[in-house]
Order: structure tokens, then C-alpha cells, then sequence
């Protein structure tokens, strides 16, 4: 593989990789092309599995649900506290491709919450809201964006959370 | 912008992610563009032995992961013998902070990409690991892919980059093959009420987007 120095030293090199990925993959040509879309081709297989979805999309909230439930009936500490963000990461990067966008927004303001408060003092009344918005938001289906409920619900915690960060980052 | 149609019959993908619904995800998607070899592990430890044992050419990682995360995993590989240490790897993550997004990239990894994921935003990942691969530098203090992707003026010596892009393929100004709007405003990271993933429709409609990120 080449190498070539880049200080006058040579204690910093760029090395060029000795495998070129594009020796493995061919472009289509246009008829090739016109038959077969990649990303088309993509969609429409997630489009196959798009039936599952619902299911997949409660049991991320039993995940969260539980490790709220541990929290309640055990006390807070890190590892379950970390437990509970996880799920939340998990409900963050995925509700959207699942069809709930808005559930992702409260995922993600959890998320945010968790991660700019210590854990001793998380906010557990906050944290339950947004665990219970969740939920519900979820059984009943507010997979549309321009849900009223459902975006009030999204924009009043972000709000609160804000507020409560601000108010504690404040008082440090 | 047209997207390169490839033919990645012959790549082979390992896939790295705890939870089982965005590993088959990812795996339908990657089939969706004509992949055949998906390899999938759990976590950071079965990634290990996978790349060792199934040679794949491209390694698709969860960032936030038990035992051993994303930016561990990266910097492991990055120690292997070669060829495995030049993998490109193309973080898939949730956190939209910039902190986060730049300490996936100081790890070593090749392209970032933030959840949620569209199949056209993976694509563009993939087709830009292979059509306009990074050398990749070696300091006492990193290994990793060469983060730089702009020519400096003065510079007179030879180009580091080839010129190996597809035919009817352009780069844009920023020499990425796509920097979406959306994707500047993930990448830029939350300056308050903005970071879009917590905010009402309109920002759900940003993060719904925002797959096509990069660093």
C-alpha cells in the first residue's frame, strides 16, 4: 500500500488502502438502469415489511414501559437509568421509520432530558410524562404529523424540558 | 441529483446492531439495493470476530451499543491487521448533538449517518464509501480515514484523491456526494429549541429527512 508523509518528520502518513471497493461494483448501464433502482428496489422491500411495523413499534414501548416500571418499583440508579435511555435511543432513531414520527419527537426529548440532567436529580414526574405520552401516543395510532393532540403533547414537553434544564443549569 | 445506479451484487455488508427490528431494517435495505452477503452481529464482540472471519468490505454500526459501543468497535478495527483496519464504516446513530457526531468521527469512522434512515440516505453512504473512498492517515495519535475533502488553493503537490466518480455522478460544492439542508441542520447539532429531533411537526418533518447525514 503507498504511503506518503505529510510532515517533514514522517511521523504523520497517509496510507492509501490496498483494496479499491469500486474493482467490486459495476454501474448500471442506462437499460440496466431503467430496470432496477436501488433505493426504489429498497423502499419498496421496507414497504413489504411496513406489516410488522405496528407490532414492532409496541414492543419498543413494553421496552421502555418496563424499564420505567423497574425504575418505580426498584429506585433510580445508573444502570437502570441507563436501561431507560436505551429504550428511549432505541424508540428516538427508529418511530419514524416505523410510522410514529411524532413518538420519535418525545423519545427524543427524553432522551435530551436524560442526558443534560444528572440522574439523581432527573426529574421523575417529567420523566413519567413523557414515558405515558409515549403510550398513549402509541395506542392510539398518532402516526400522522399534523396530529393536534399529539403535536401540543410534543411541543409542551419539549417546553417543560427546556424549562426545567434551564432552571437547573441556572442554579449551578 | 442523480444517484449513481450500482451494481452491488458482489459487496459484502456486516451489520452491527443490538435491537432486531433496525437489523432487519437495514437488512431489507441492503437487499432492496442488491446486496447479497448481509452479515449481522449483535454486538461489538461478534462484530470482531465476523469481520475477521466473513472479509466483508463494509461495516454498518450501531453507535450506541452494549459492552462494546460504536466508537469502540471502530477503534478496534482500526487496529487490526490489514486489510481489515481500512474497513469503511458508516456509523448509524440516534444522536443528533454535534459533540456526539464529531466524536463518532474523531473514532474513525468513514461516513455518519443519522437515524432515522431512509433507503435513499444509506445508499448515497454506501455509494460514497465506494466511488470516492478516503486514504487514510496514520499519526501517533490516530488511525483513520482522511477527514479531508477540500483541495487547499495553494497546495502544489499531487492530489491525493483520484477522480473515480461514476459517470453522470457529481459531487457537490462541498465535495460530499450529498449534504441535504436537513442534514446541515442535524449536523450543526442543537443550539436550543432547534435541534429537530424533539420538536413538533415541522422539525419531525426535518428529522423524518435527515437521513443523508454526513460529517
Amino acid at each position: 500500500m503507498a504511503r506518503e508523509p505529510i510532515d517533514p518528520d514522517g511521523r504523520n502518513e497517509v496510507v492509501k488502502p490496498p483494496r479499491d471497493l469500486r474493482s467490486k461494483v459495476r454501474v448500471l448501464s442506462g437499460r440496466e438502469a431503467a430496470q432496477f433502482d436501488p433505493v426504489k428496489s429498497a423502499e419498496a422491500a421496507l414497504e413489504r415489511l411496513s406489516g410488522d411495523f405496528e407490532n414492532w413499534m409496541e414492543d419498543e414501548v413494553r421496552t421502555l414501559a418496563s424499564a420505567w416500571a423497574d425504575i418505580q418499583s426498584d429506585g433510580l440508579d445508573e444502570d437502570r437509568s441507563q436501561v431507560l435511555f436505551r429504550a428511549a435511543h432505541d424508540i428516538k432513531g427508529q418511530a419514524s421509520t416505523l410510522g410514529y414520527p411524532l413518538v420519535g419527537a418525545v423519545a427524543g426529548n427524553l432522551c435530551h432530558l436524560m442526558e443534560h440532567v444528572d440522574t439523581p436529580t432527573l426529574p421523575l414526574t417529567l420523566v413519567a410524562q413523557h414515558v405515558d405520552a409515549i403510550r398513549a401516543m402509541v395506542q392510539e395510532k398518532a402516526r400522522q404529523e399534523d396530529n393536534p393532540t399529539a403535536r401540543a403533547l410534543v411541543d409542551r414537553l419539549a417546553d417543560v424540558t427546556d424549562d426545567f434544564i434551564t432552571r437547573q443549569s441556572d442554579a449551578k | 441529483m442523480p444517484l449513481p445506479p450500482l451494481d452491488l451484487s458482489e459487496l459484502r455488508v456486516l451489520i452491527v446492531e443490538d435491537n432486531p427490528y433496525m437489523r432487519q431494517i437495514l437488512r431489507m435495505m441492503l437487499t432492496g439495493y442488491g446486496v447479497r452477503s448481509v452479515f449481522e452481529a449483535e454486538d461489538g464482540a461478534e462484530a470482531l470476530e465476523l469481520v475477521a472471519s466473513s472479509a466483508p468490505d463494509l461495516v454498518l454500526t450501531d453507535w450506541l451499543m452494549p459492552i462494546v459501543n460504536g466508537a469502540e468497535l471502530t477503534r478496534m478495527i482500526r487496529q487490526m491487521p490489514a486489510p481489515a483496519c481500512f474497513l469503511p464504516i458508516i456509523a448509524i446513530t440516534a444522536h443528533t448533538e454535534k459533540r456526539r457526531i464529531l466524536s463518532a468521527r474523531d473514532s474513525g469512522i468513514t461516513e455518519v449517518m443519522c437515524k432515522p434512515v431512509s433507503a435513499r440516505g444509506l445508499y448515497l453512504r454506501i455509494a460514497n464509501c465506494i466511488l470516492n473512498p478516503r486514504d487514510f492517515v496514520r499519526s501517533p495519535s490516530f488511525f483513520g480515514p482522511d477527514r479531508r475533502r477540500f483541495q487547499a488553493p495553494l497546495h502544489n503537490g499531487t492530489e491525493r484523491r483520484g477522480t473515480g466518480i461514476a459517470d453522470g455522478y457529481t459531487l457537490d460544492e462541498t465535495g460530499e456526494l450529498s449534504q441535504s439542508q436537513e442534514n446541515a441542520a442535524v449536523a450543526t447539532g442543537r443550539a436550543g429549541a432547534s435541534d429537530p429531533s424533539r420538536r413538533g411537526a415541522a422539525a419531525v418533518r426535518q428529522v423524518r429527512t435527515s437521513g443523508q447525514g454526513t460529517v
